[in-house]
This record gives C-alpha cells, sequence and structure tokens, in this order.
C-alpha cells in the first residue's frame, strides 16, 4: 500500500487517482473533525471536500516527510476557523446531536459531550479533537495547529480539565 | 516540589501513553491525583464514544468530479445535497426586512446572475451543465448567509423572476426544471419571501406529494400556520400516504413550539415509523410541559422498536410508583395493558389515555413495581 507521501507526490506529479485513496484513507477522520469544531454536518461535508481539494491543488506544495496528517488538518482547521469566523455573524444552525449509536437513554448524554465540546474555546477544542478523538500525535496535531509540541501539550491539557468539569454530572460517582 | 494542582499536563501526557515514573509514584499515595486521572479519563472515553458521521461514496464522488473539473481548466465550487420536495415556487413582494448594515456579496451575487444569464440563454447549456451550475449556486453558503440579514437584493428578485420564467416556459420536470424550482425555493424561503404560487400546467396540486412539499416551503419560510393547514389537509385527504408519519411529526413539533402540548402528544401519537430516539425525547419534553409522564402506548403494546422499549418501561415504572399522573402515548385501546394496575382513574383527553395514580405508602412501592414489572413483562 502507499503511503501518504506517496500518494501526495503522485498527485504532484499530475495523477489524480491517488485522490480517491486519500479520500478513502482520511475522508471520514476530516469529516468528523470539522464536524466537532462546527457542529454542523452540511458545513463539516463542504468544508471536508473543499480540504481535499485544496490537497489536490496544492500537492506539489507538500514536503514530503511523513507529516501529512499535520498538513491535511491545518488545511481543514484554517477552513473551519475561516468559517466561524464568517458565521460569528450570524445566528448558529441548529445543533442537532447525531443519530447515537446506542438508544434513546443515551441521547441526554450525547448531547451533553456535544455541548461540552462546543463549549472549550479555541484553540483547546482543536487539540482535544485531534489527540482524543481523531487519535493524532502530538507532533502531528500541533503541526495542525500551528504551534509547538509543548503549547500542544498543555492547550490539551487544559481542554481535558474543561471537559472533564463539564461532564462531571455524567462521571461515575467518586467513592 | 510540584503540588497535585501542577500534575495535569503529566497526567494528560500520561494519558496518552507518556512514561511518567515520577507521576506514578505519587498517583500510588496520592487518592485525590488518582481520582482526578480516573475522570480524566472517563471523560476522554466519552469523547471516543461519540457517534461518527461517515465519509460516503457521494462525497468521494463530489471531490473527484470537481478535482477533475479542475484539472480541464473548469472552476467549480463543491456539490451540496439537492433534495427536491415540493411544487410551489413562491416569488412576490418582499415582506419586513431588517434593515441590518451587512454588507452584499457582490462578487457571490455576481456568480448567481452569470449563471441566470446562462440558463436563461437562447441556447443553454446541456443538462449536466445546467445541473452544475446549480449547484455551484448551491455551494455559495457562505456568501448566502452573509446576504440573510441584508435588504432582499434587486439582483435576487431578478434571479427569481428569471427563475419564474425558465419554469413557465419548461413545465415539466426536467433535472434542469427541478434543481431550478429547488433553487428557487430556496432563495426565497431564505429571503423571507412571501409566496406566490406557482404550478406548472398539468400538475396536480393536491397529491400528496404536491400537499408535503408545499407544507415544507411553508414551513421552511416560517409560515408555520398555513403549513398546518396544508399538513392537516394532507393527513385528512391521503390518510394511507406514507407522507402521514412525517406530517404528524411536523405537527407536533409545531404545537410543542407553540406550548400546547396536548395536541403534540397527540400527533407524536401517530408519526408510526418516524419514531425514533429523537422523537422520544421531544415526547418527553412535551409531557413536561404538560406535567404528565408519557409512555409509549405503542411499546406498551409491543409495537415500537425495541430499542425504545426499556426507556418507555424504566419510565412507566418509575411514574407508577411515585404516584405520578402517566399519560399513555397511542390509541385508547394501548391502554388495555394496564387494566391490572390500581390507577384510581383513567381518563381520555383528545384520543390520549390519561391515567390517575394515587401517592402510595412505602410498603406499596415494592408490592407494585413488581406488579408493574411483570404487567410489562407480559406486555413485552
Amino acid at each position: 500500500m502507499d503511503s501518504d507521501d506517496e500518494l501526495v507526490g503522485a498527485l504532484a506529479g499530475g495523477r489524480s487517482g491517488a485522490l480517491g485513496s486519500l479520500l478513502e484513507r482520511h475522508g471520514e477522520a476530516v469529516l468528523n473533525f470539522l464536524y466537532r469544531l462546527l457542529r454542523d454536518r452540511a458545513a463539516a461535508e463542504d468544508l471536508s471536500q473543499e480540504t481535499f481539494l485544496r490537497v489536490y491543488r496544492h500537492a506539489d506544495r507538500y514536503v514530503p516527510g511523513g507529516g501529512f496528517r499535520g498538513w491535511l488538518f491545518a488545511i481543514a482547521r484554517n477552513l473551519a476557523l475561516n468559517h466561524l469566523r464568517h458565521r460569528a455573524l450570524e445566528k448558529r444552525p441548529d445543533a442537532r446531536p447525531l443519530k447515537p449509536s446506542d438508544p434513546a437513554e443515551h441521547a441526554e448524554l450525547q448531547r451533553a459531550v456535544e455541548d461540552a465540546i462546543d463549549r472549550i474555546e479555541e484553540p483547546f477544542r482543536s487539540a482535544l479533537v485531534l489527540c482524543s478523538i481523531d487519535g493524532l500525535s502530538y507532533e502531528e496535531a500541533a503541526v495542525a495547529c500551528d504551534c509547538s509540541i509543548k503549547t500542544l501539550s498543555s492547550r490539551l491539557a487544559r481542554a481535558r480539565a474543561q471537559l472533564r468539569s463539564l461532564l462531571a454530572p455524567f462521571l461515575p460517582e467518586e467513592r | 516540589m510540584i503540588s497535585c494542582s501542577d500534575r495535569l499536563e503529566a497526567m494528560s501526557a500520561f494519558l496518552d501513553g507518556a512514561p511518567d515514573a515520577d507521576l506514578e509514584a505519587h498517583l500510588a499515595s496520592c487518592p485525590s491525583c488518582r481520582r482526578d486521572l480516573d475522570a480524566l479519563r472517563q471523560s476522554d472515553e466519552l469523547l471516543r464514544a461519540q457517534p461518527r458521521l461517515s465519509w460516503t461514496p457521494r462525497l468521494t464522488a463530489a471531490v473527484l468530479a470537481h478535482a477533475r473539473r479542475r484539472a480541464n481548466g473548469f472552476w467549480v465550487l463543491p456539490v451540496a445535497a439537492i433534495v427536491l420536495m415540493g411544487i410551489t415556487i413562491v416569488l412576490a413582494r418582499p415582506r419586513s426586512v431588517a434593515p441590518e448594515p451587512i454588507a452584499v456579496d457582490r462578487e457571490a451575487l455576481a456568480d448567481h446572475v452569470r449563471a441566470v444569464e446562462l440558463l436563461t440563454a437562447e441556447d443553454p447549456p446541456p443538462d449536466e451543465e445546467v445541473l452544475q451550475l446549480q449547484v455551484e449556486h448551491l455551494g455559495l453558503r457562505d456568501a448566502e448567509t452573509r446576504l440573510h440579514r441584508s435588504p432582499v437584493p434587486e439582483e435576487i428578485r431578478n434571479y427569481l423572476n428569471q427563475t419564474q420564467e425558465v419554469l413557465s416556459r419548461d413545465g415539466r420536470e426536467t433535472k434542469r426544471f427541478l434543481v431550478l424550482r429547488t433553487e428557487a425555493t430556496d432563495l426565497a424561503g431564505r429571503y423571507r419571501l412571501p409566496a406566490r404560487s406557482f404550478h406548472p400546467s398539468g400538475r396536480d396540486t393536491t397529491s400528496d406529494v404536491a400537499l408535503f412539499g408545499i407544507a415544507r416551503i411553508q414551513l421552511s419560510s416560517r409560515r408555520r400556520e398555513e403549513a398546518v393547514k396544508t399538513l392537516q389537509t394532507l393527513i385528512e385527504g391521503h390518510p394511507d400516504s406514507r407522507y402521514v408519519g412525517t406530517a404528524h411529526l411536523e405537527l407536533a413539533r409545531h404545537y410543542l413550539r407553540n406550548n400546547d402540548p396536548i395536541p403534540a402528544l397527540s400527533h407524536y401519537s401517530s408519526v408510526g415509523e418516524c419514531a425514533t430516539p429523537q422523537v422520544a425525547t421531544e415526547v418527553k419534553s412535551a409531557g413536561d410541559q404538560a406535567g404528565t409522564v408519557i409512555v409509549g402506548g405503542r411499546a406498551l403494546a409491543g409495537m415500537a422498536p425495541a430499542s425504545l422499549q426499556t426507556q418507555i418501561r424504566n419510565r412507566a415504572a418509575f411514574a407508577w410508583v411515585r404516584g405520578r399522573e402517566v399519560t399513555i402515548l397511542g390509541p385508547k385501546e394501548h391502554s388495555r395493558n394496564l387494566g391490572d394496575l390500581p390507577v384510581s382513574r383513567v381518563r381520555y383527553e383528545r384520543g390520549l389515555a390519561v391515567l390517575l395514580v394515587d401517592k402510595m405508602e412505602e410498603r406499596d412501592c415494592a408490592r407494585l413495581t413488581s406488579q408493574v414489572r411483570e404487567t410489562l413483562r407480559v406486555v413485552r
């Protein structure tokens, strides 16, 4: 299987077929990252498409070295932050939670978790979503957030502390 | 010496697998930090347990199509999903518009107008290109959002008028017709223009599909009272239509928004296959408004999806033992399963059975809980 670097190299060389492999490999992660930042499914779908089109358009700017995911999520994050700046002028769309994987008894909890993510400010939210949900390494997430690894680690810790406070009512009782 | 409160970052890194002998030693002797670490770990687990969106073949196809077009020198914006519903085109004078001083995005509008010029040209492009142009419109989400609160621009009215001309000329359900109609409807709704019906020749406007489409447009244009009438017409005129469940759901939500829970519950009881966990949450909210505990009649009759039944059974048992009022959501016959329970009386209100349960002594609770469970087991 081709590595991400090889696929981006193929794109830069004009072989657009490599885009399909990148979509298959990273499409869902980017889509969900954007959804967690925007909490707007339609916008997340639009921006995830735009993210990959930018990868396609700017493949020649990518410097191989195993940092593709960081680069990819940096593009997605920049698009999301731009979108959020525009949306700040407007009433945000209804934030309906995603259909839960389990039935109704989890709906309240799911809503609470989504609300909690929503209440964590940028840039802490990006750090949390990238590392805790999408499983990026600190190095990759630092590239995506355009900061040092030390800063990323600090942001992640603060985000986790805030998440813990927000979800405290849903965590098991302390013994 | 590092204090407990300064160990947050170390605990976060530890959660991600970073070895930290110092922290481990501290954890062994500090129950407070152990609890903190557990709480961090549990909240992380809740985060990861969230449902995820799926990347669909539609999205892949859209990206690849755009990439191909870009490679060929075309500039095409992302594809938006196009859902076709309804047959009414809303075009008319602008109603009151908020005079928000938000700048109109002339560049975005220019794209709209350019597309209309192409669409209304004597020799319009083939269907696929028309579709792509319209898709480009729908992709201009940001620009349209910014336009939303500004005065209805002349360009938009011109666009809608030109669209109507195209529709009048075609008058049939070509792909181009459907796409144009959808976009015109979307734009008119977005700018809150009052509706003027447009019916292409020969179209049956009383079919269930048409009524449902009209109602959706009325809802999106925030003409809720008109939508209520249309939905009621649909339900009464087409009782077997596949849209009836959704129509009941829309009506239920309308009444719930208006703080009128009893008719809302009545409609919720008829949503049929549209019953989802989200609906269950809304029903609970309606029950709270009405000061009653809602029990799904369909569940009691063994008709609801199994996934909903546990929650509903628990809620019923809770309500009964606490002596609260219980409303059976569903037709009267669904309440027959409660015949063995010691309810003080049953009244029926607009099609719903409402049971009144007396408060009871503690010693009776265990007996009744067991009786409830047994009954529910039988019902199940």
